[in-house]
């Protein structure tokens, strides 16, 4: 069965980027612009794993993960965040908001499917 | 004692224009490099050094009679030149957010393309790298010709053995280019985030110019006439004074944490928690 990746970013450009890698190593991916977006789109699809950006219009990545997390169905599924925010206090924000993972853009496409395969096969 | 107020307030408007133009001059021009922040610095101290001498020559100074009504009053210089430093610093800021925006929507269509490209490229690569496969798979199946020669048929397992290695490292090097295509595509994104917190900079001097502005106005105002007491006049420049202050650390708090600290497009870490 075909696994479903929810990106959330408010950079079309990332969106790109992330959709060409992960549809080259057969994953779905639903998109979303920001983090009401991947809310909305969270409840209404499937999702085995969730990348997210923090820093987005209406509501950033920290956000989206604590919302995600108050959800039944999203108790257990990783989530990772994409970001260019690389501090180590921002690292712990986002392992104490339950985020399963911390990548800093720039991302290399190999090493994110391999990250993908690590956590959901 | 009015006057000292004013001159005092007209010094800090100064010393704060002066900061403010070179924190714009800065941002704007100056590259980031190790020495731009103490050159900055230090044409900042010597600004205030000069204002304070200033201060200090006009606080000697007898007082001049404040003229009378409610009209800016022509004789005091400074707070003049900071509106008029108001009104021509606005149009800039304005000039740089639009330009900003320009650059952003250039460089997001000019990614937006490149990246199209090279999906597109790397599609037709792979589709030819099947095709090649398939027609290798056909012409091993293909009967071989009538000839007993040994040597010939192994040439040609040799070619077909060689061309196939070819292939496949053509196929991981097409890979590698990608991969750091798409790296260097994401460029786009920490441009954005910058060039956003270049803005919120822009958005929280705009503030400062604002009280600034008030402030001159203020103190460039000539008090009404007949009034006794000056401790009123007092209250509101320190009032604006304190605006000014707190919008200036309003800025630094605004814009101290950088949405970006890359300094090259090489990867950046992964930690699994």
């Amino acid at each position: 069965m075909t696994k479903t990746v929810l990106v959330v970013d408010d950079s079309a450009s990332i969106r790109q980027m992330v959709a060409f890698t992960l549809k080259s190593a057969a994953y779905e991916v639903v998109e979303a612009v920001d983090g009401e977006d991947g809310l909305d789109k969270a409840k209404s699809h499937s999702i085995q794993l969730v990348l997210t950006d923090q820093n987005m219009p209406r509501m950033d990545g920290l956000t989206l993960i604590r919302s995600l997390r108050e959800l039944p169905q999203y108790k257990a599924v990783p989530i990772l965040m994409l970001t260019t925010e690389s501090s180590d206090a921002m690292k712990t924000q986002g392992r104490a908001a339950g985020a399963t993972g911390w990548l800093v853009k720039p991302f290399d496409p190999q090493k994110l499917i391999d990250v993908v395969k690590k956590v959901i096969g | 004692m009015g006057s000292h107020l004013v001159k005092r307030g007209s010094v800090l408007l100064a010393g704060g224009v002066w900061t403010l133009s070179l924190g714009v001059a800065a941002t704007c021009l100056l590259p980031a490099t190790a020495w731009s922040m103490p050159l900055v610095l230090l044409a900042c101290a010597a600004g205030w050094g000069g204002l304070l001498v200033l201060c200090q020559s006009a606080a000697s100074a007898p007082d001049q009679p404040a003229a009378s009504g409610d009209t800016l009053d022509n004789t005091a210089p400074l707070p003049m030149l900071l509106v008029d430093s108001a009104t021509h610093l606005r149009p800039q800021l304005s000039a740089i957010r639009n330009e900003s925006d320009q650059v952003l929507g250039l460089l997001g269509h000019a990614i937006e393309q490149l990246a199209e490209g090279f999906h597109g490229m790397h599609r037709q690569t792979e589709i030819q790298r099947q095709l090649a496969l398939t027609v290798m798979a056909s012409a091993v199946g293909t009967p071989a010709p009538a000839t007993d020669d040994p040597a010939f048929v192994q040439r040609q397992r040799q070619q077909h053995d060689r061309a196939l290695a070819e292939l496949t490292a053509s196929a991981a090097e097409v890979d590698a280019l990608v991969s750091a295509a798409v790296k260097g595509l994401q460029v786009n994104d920490l441009v954005s985030q910058l060039i956003g917190h270049v803005l919120q900079r822009v958005d929280a001097i705009d503030i400062v110019i604002d009280h600034l502005n008030a402030l001159a106005l203020l103190c460039a105002k000539a008090p009404p006439a007949g009034v006794p007491d000056k401790h009123q006049e007092n209250i509101r420049v320190d009032a604006q004074v304190r605006l000014v202050q707190a919008s200036l650390q309003a800025m630094v708090v605004a814009t101290e944490r950088p949405p970006v600290a890359q300094q090259s497009m090489s990867e950046g870490e992964i930690e699994l928690f």
